[in-house]
């Protein structure tokens, strides 16, 4: 038995709660306007608002139901399209209306909820950001430029929102129905005594993201340990030199890390690189290194910052490298039982640089190509210490030893950088499209020393 | 006049066939397809299937009670495999249970022992091995065999240009159940109706007049649902007739793309001669076209590239022949542009080639070939109210393309590793239905005793904004607000023998009907006003909902006309039907003049190009564009837009894909990328062509579904610019899509020293 707010009331379930809680959505609850458009997160069309407490403060994100396990929806606020609707069209709603952004309309309802996600969150209002919340969102009939129309009249009309009580202004000003003001009591109300434990469960769940589309099946007839709730598991923390980061902490959590920017100045842009908003909402840093895939993104940062991971079995706690921990094809070293509580890495001195590039079919919500990240220590104009990590190259994440070992006391120059090409070169065995992938190691070598010495290298380095 | 159906849309409340409200006892569906390409089917093993929890039924060949035939044009594609399969996905069996789930699970348990046989997925080896669909058609006008002769340039090579994955959000669906007396109700999520009601009566062995077809709307379609909304409504009528039982079939995402075709992909070998003046002199195009594992609409496809096979140009001596090659991939079908666009990709390769060898600017070829008043279309057709020039002279004035192409290339000069690329691009695309029969269209429209109108058509409502259209034809001819005025579900026991809403004709031929049908109502309805006002007929007209006498208001309004109307037994309710006309086509001389009108206009490309990491975006697109004069710009505007990203993604980042085994490997949203909201243009400008209303659209406003998919063509030529900006030895390459991986392995492609370069 499960119990969520959906829209204004109050629900209870006895279902599976593996099931998806689009299925709960449309065949339960019999509420359509959640569109499936293609089960595996990539499209948005149903998009929903997960509502949730934290301290004081109930936060707002936009989420994929498709790949939502109803079991990470207990005691939070489920909103749809459904539980948007005024008696008239909200000025959200107008905006699409007024500037065409709607065709089909099968893509819409998820749009909307996306919008109003931003406009709920802390994020700035500007139309970069709102952009960013509506990217994990594809529609095949306008083109996007009127939804940019409608985007930005949208932006306009919260440029004096509140930022200290959002639900408030926007439900006075039309943008939400008035019940959401009662929500967060509502939720204190619920939050009996529950307190997630580790079982003999057949699935350990993060976010879902991945187990939803891979083992849909499977999932929904299990039984199932969801850990997002667990003490202890999420958030960016330092402590004595090292980076600990919970295997529950999202990749938006990431991204809102001011500890994790401060050290990679540049992180919030890698991260837009990284799935959509929505998957952002609920992915998380240990389902990417349990995942295993030769391409994860997190788990090729993390390698080339010479994670570790902590795994718990049942209290049976050991301590494994990231690069020992990927051992073949969506293979890791690690029990059914046990459960990554966290990784972790040394705080990166002043010295230190930090670089990842990802290349795939289209430039956001892709898959890599070929992704990379490199990290080097420079003092004196002369590389200290390198670590790089590339992948999809095989069967699991390259550690390139012999580059990284290579680059150490060397100075970035052409000449480096044509030589390391060639050590990389030799350590790489591409399994698919070989010419291609060899080539965007180059490359990537070569944007990430352009990046930490723009001035050093030019053309000729490509000769 | 915004979309009508867009208030709803935003408030989640459209209904889709999903959406429907199910009746108790539903049951559901879910198709088994074949795992291997190609092969001879031994055996297929249902029993663990049959066992599995929730299964009520599951069907296969021997079950079909009619005929196992759901080709439209050729009898060649089965409902069901039966001792062949010839492609992976094609549909073995039906798994009916109590839910999705149950139905999904058993189906995997299903299991076939197939003797595997050759697998082919490259037309032209379909071609050598002689595994044609039909005979090879070819178009000719002039001699081009002599011209060679007097040609100063000849150019010969070879282009290829790869399919397309509708990718409409709404994947297939079709909803059945029993009726008394043997009939079914099918919604489906189809853009024929007609299509299906007739498919269901062939596989089942029933007439027409016992299934209804109702279509409310569709999440989109593009062409991809044209034929192919056919099988899946008729495995759940032939699942629903037997077990009696309402039965309902969607089809998952990674299902509807492996199961479903696509865009056909050509390969091409071309021959183009210049005169020294840059005249296109001769023009010869053999284009093979990948039809997939049966015909579906290729034949139709194959005739429209043929029309198209001299893009906007005037070509004096032209032969262009397709071949239909049968490979081992889905049944290949329409697609916003149904081979246009193919056709126009391998002229417009031709021009840039020749371009490339003779050492100008693409666009000089371009500007001095453009079609002018009068010039015939190697199908004998002449050029009517031409506007090609005119786009092209008010894009270069309006754009200021000169000036633009000046700032790339100084862009280009400053920047070592961001490069930009410009290209323009003229289009003509022609508006009919090639197939003269089909541009028929009928609408019903009924005015009730308050005075609202409701109306039904054949045309499917499918994001276009055609009801909208519609609406407003009516509300013109009538004098009545469009308030008062509801588009209804396209349904086939109102509208019977509806053509499929394609080849961008929904709003003429349906509007056209609507209009012939409000005619006739208000002629109706003023005789009569002109006896109750006892005054003559002439001196009537109705405007703002009221009845003038000379122009002068009288106090008999719309409401009280229709009432007083009813009580004298006046009909209020008429049946529009509108056949294009002046077109015509003889097949025997490949002669005529198959379209209605033309739709000019032209584009200009920017693209940035990261030369680092072979990315790039797409910076503007500007276009002036022929609408005739837009009853709706609102809509059709949406259409351009929507129309030049899907275009834009075919031939940049759209990669379809199949390996040797037939496999679809990109074969779901997350690996199969259409462009997302930071992969269109960041600028974008769409000016109409100030012109004359065109003659046979409807008020004048010229179809604009198809033409604008083309505008999206020159950004393909513009990366090839760009790429040629930083490695300027690179020998351009003919084949698209131009994706991330082919443009940075040109970029650093080792120079081809033989190649002359503009200005060399």
């Amino acid at each position: 038995m499960i119990n969520l707010i959906v829209n204004d009331q109050i629900r209870e379930f006895d279902l599976p709660l593996g099931t998806s809680l689009v299925d709960v959505i449309r065949d339960n609850l019999k509420l359509p306007g959640t569109k499936i458009g293609c089960r595996e997160g990539d499209c948005g069309a149903c998009t929903v608002l997960v509502g949730e407490l934290d301290g004081e403060n109930l936060k707002y994100k936009s989420m994929a139901s498709c790949i939502l396990p109803l079991g990470n929806t207990r005691r939070k606020h489920i909103v749809t399209i459904e539980g948007l609707n005024l008696d008239g069209l909200t000025p959200i709603q107008k905006a699409f209306v007024e500037e065409n952004g709607t065709q089909c309309g099968f893509c819409t309802p998820g749009f909307i909820m996306s919008v109003v996600g931003f406009c709920l969150s802390d994020k700035k209002k500007t139309f970069e950001n709102i952009k960013i919340a509506v990217a994990g969102n594809i529609c095949r009939c306008t083109g996007y430029k009127s939804i940019e129309r409608a985007l930005s009249i949208i932006v306009d009309g919260i440029s004096k929102i509140d930022e200290t009580d959002r639900i408030a202004w926007l439900a006075d000003n039309g943008f939400i129905p008035a019940y959401f003001n009662g929500i967060k009591n509502k939720l204190k109300e619920m939050a009996v005594d529950y307190s997630p434990k580790r079982t003999d469960a057949d699935y350990i769940m993060g976010g879902g993201t991945d187990l939803l589309v891979q083992e849909l099946d499977e999932v929904e007839e299990a039984t199932i340990d969801f850990i997002q709730e667990m003490p202890g598991l999420s958030g960016v923390r330092i402590e004595n030199g090292k980076c600990f980061i919970g295997s529950t902490t999202t990749i938006t959590e990431l991204f809102e890390s001011e500890a994790l920017n401060k050290m990679f100045p540049k992180m919030r842009s890698y991260i837009n690189l990284i799935a959509s908003h929505q998957i952002r909402n609920m992915a998380t840093v240990g389902g990417n290194f349990a995942n295993g895939s030769p391409i994860g993104d997190l788990a090729i940062m993390f390698q080339a910052l010479d994670g570790t991971l902590v795994l718990n079995e049942k209290g049976k706690k050991r301590e494994i490298k990231l690069k020992d921990f990927f051992v073949g094809y969506k293979t890791v070293n690690k029990k059914p039982d046990e459960l990554i509580e966290c990784v972790y890495f040394n705080v990166p001195g002043e010295n230190t640089h930090f670089s990842f590039e990802k290349i795939g079919k289209r430039i956001h919500l892709d898959m890599a190509t070929v992704n990379s990240a490199l990290v080097v220590e420079i003092k004196d104009g002369i590389i200290k210490a390198a670590s790089y990590s590339v992948g999809g190259l095989g069967a699991t994440i390259r550690n390139m030893e012999k580059t990284s070992g290579f680059l150490v006391g060397k100075k970035i120059s052409n000449k480096t950088f044509i030589e390391a090409n060639k050590v990389a070169q030799s350590e790489i065995t591409p399994r698919s499209r070989p010419e291609y992938k060899r080539l965007l190691v180059k490359q990537q070598l070569l944007c990430h020393l352009m990046s930490f010495a723009p001035e050093a290298l030019g053309l000729e380095a490509l000769q | 006049m915004k979309n009508i159906d867009s208030k709803i849309h935003v408030r989640g409340e459209s209904q889709y066939v999903n959406d429907i409200p199910i009746k108790e006892g539903t049951l559901f569906a879910y198709v088994y397809g074949s795992p291997e390409a190609h092969g001879k089917v031994k055996n297929i093993d249902l029993e663990k299937a049959i066992k599995s929890e929730g299964v009520v039924g599951i069907f296969t060949a021997r079950d079909i009670p009619g005929q196992n035939q759901i080709g439209s044009i050729i009898p060649d594609e089965p409902l069901l495999a039966d001792e062949e399969v010839h492609y992976q996905g094609m549909p073995v069996a039906l798994v009916v249970a109590k839910t999705e789930g149950q139905a999904r699970r058993a189906s995997k348990k299903i299991k076939m022992d197939i003797e595997k046989l050759p697998v082919v997925t490259c037309p032209r080896e379909a071609k050598k091995n002689e595994h044609l669909l039909i005979p090879p058609r070819t178009f000719c006008i002039g001699d081009t065999d002599s011209e060679w002769k007097n040609c100063e340039h000849i150019i010969e090579g070879v282009a290829d240009i790869g399919g397309q994955e509708h990718a409409y959000l709404e994947t297939h669906g079709c909803y059945v159940y029993p009726m008394e007396n043997g009939q079914l109700k099918v919604y489906s999520s189809t853009q024929a109706p007609s299509y299906v009601q007739k498919g269901i009566c062939k596989v089942m062995g029933l007439s027409m007049n016992q299934i209804e077809v109702d279509v409310t709307r569709l999440g989109g379609a593009f062409g991809g649902k044209e034929d192919q909304g056919t099988p899946w409504a008729c495995l759940a009528a032939m699942a629903s007739k037997s077990l009696m039982k309402p039965v309902k079939l969607i089809l998952d995402r990674a299902d509807d793309i492996k199961m479903t075709g696509k865009r056909h992909p050509y390969a091409f070998d071309y021959k183009i001669g210049l005169d020294k003046d840059l005249k296109i002199k001769s023009w010869e195009v053999e284009m093979y076209q990948d039809a997939g594992a049966s015909s579906d609409v290729s034949p139709a496809v194959m005739e429209r590239s043929l029309f198209h096979g001299g893009s906007s140009y005037f070509i004096p001596n032209a032969k262009i022949t397709v071949y239909s090659c049968k490979t081992n991939t889905p049944p290949n079908t329409a697609f916003r542009g149904f081979g246009a666009p193919q056709a126009i990709f391998v002229m417009e390769a031709a021009i840039y080639k020749a371009a490339e060898k003779i050492g100008v600017d693409q666009s000089e070829i371009q500007k001095r070939n453009l079609l002018s008043e009068g010039d015939s279309f190697p199908y004998g057709q002449k050029a009517e109210r031409c506007e090609a020039t005119k786009c092209w002279e008010l894009a270069h004035e309006k754009f200021n393309i000169q000036k633009l192409k000046q700032q790339v290339k100084e862009y280009n000069s400053k920047n070592k590793f961001f490069k930009k690329g410009l290209s323009t691009f003229p289009l003509c695309f022609g508006i009919s239905f090639t197939k003269t029969s089909l541009n028929q269209g009928r609408s019903l429209v009924h005015i009730y005793v308050d005075g609202s109108v409701s109306i039904s058509t054949g045309v499917i409502e499918m994001g276009q904004g055609v009801n909208t259209k519609i609406t407003q034809v009516a509300s013109k001819i009538l004098s009545i607000p469009r308030e008062r005025i509801r588009v209804i579900s396209t349904n086939t026991t109102r509208v019977a023998n509806s053509s499929p809403t394609a080849a961008s004709t929904g709003a003429d031929l349906n509007g056209g009907a609507t209009k012939i049908a409000c005619e006739n109502l208000l002629k109706r309805l003023l005789k009569f006003a002109a006896g109750e006002l006892s005054c003559d007929e002439t001196k009537l007209l109705l405007r703002d909902g009221f009845v003038y006498i000379d122009n002068k208001k009288t106090d008999l309004d719309w409401n009280k006309l229709v009432f007083l109307a009813y009580e004298s037994r006046v009909c209020l309710s008429e049946n529009g039907h509108y056949a294009t006309p002046v077109i015509n086509f003889d097949k025997s001389k490949e002669k005529g003049h198959p379209f209605s009108y033309h739709v000019y206009g032209t584009a200009v490309s920017v693209v940035h190009l990261d030369c680092l990491r072979g990315t790039y975006d797409i910076e503007l697109v500007k276009i002036v564009h022929d609408f005739g004069r837009s009853m709706n710009f609102d809509i059709d505007l949406g259409q351009i837009e929507g129309a030049l990203a899907m275009g834009i993604g075919y031939v940049t980042i759209e990669e379809l894909l199949f390996n040797q085994d037939g496999k679809n490997v990109y074969n779901n949203l997350s690996s199969y990328k259409i462009p997302d909201i930071n992969f269109i243009p960041r600028e974008l400008e769409i000016v109409p062509l100030d012109t004359e209303p065109a003659k046979y659209a409807i008020l004048g406003s010229k179809a604009v579904g198809e033409p604008p998919f083309l505008y999206g063509m020159g950004t393909f030529f513009a990366v090839l610019n760009a790429i040629k900006e930083f490695n300027p030895g690179f020998a351009a390459k003919f084949s698209a899509p131009i994706t991330f991986q082919k443009t940075l392995l040109s970029l650093y492609e080792k120079c081809d020293t033989s190649v002359k370069m503009p200005g060399t």
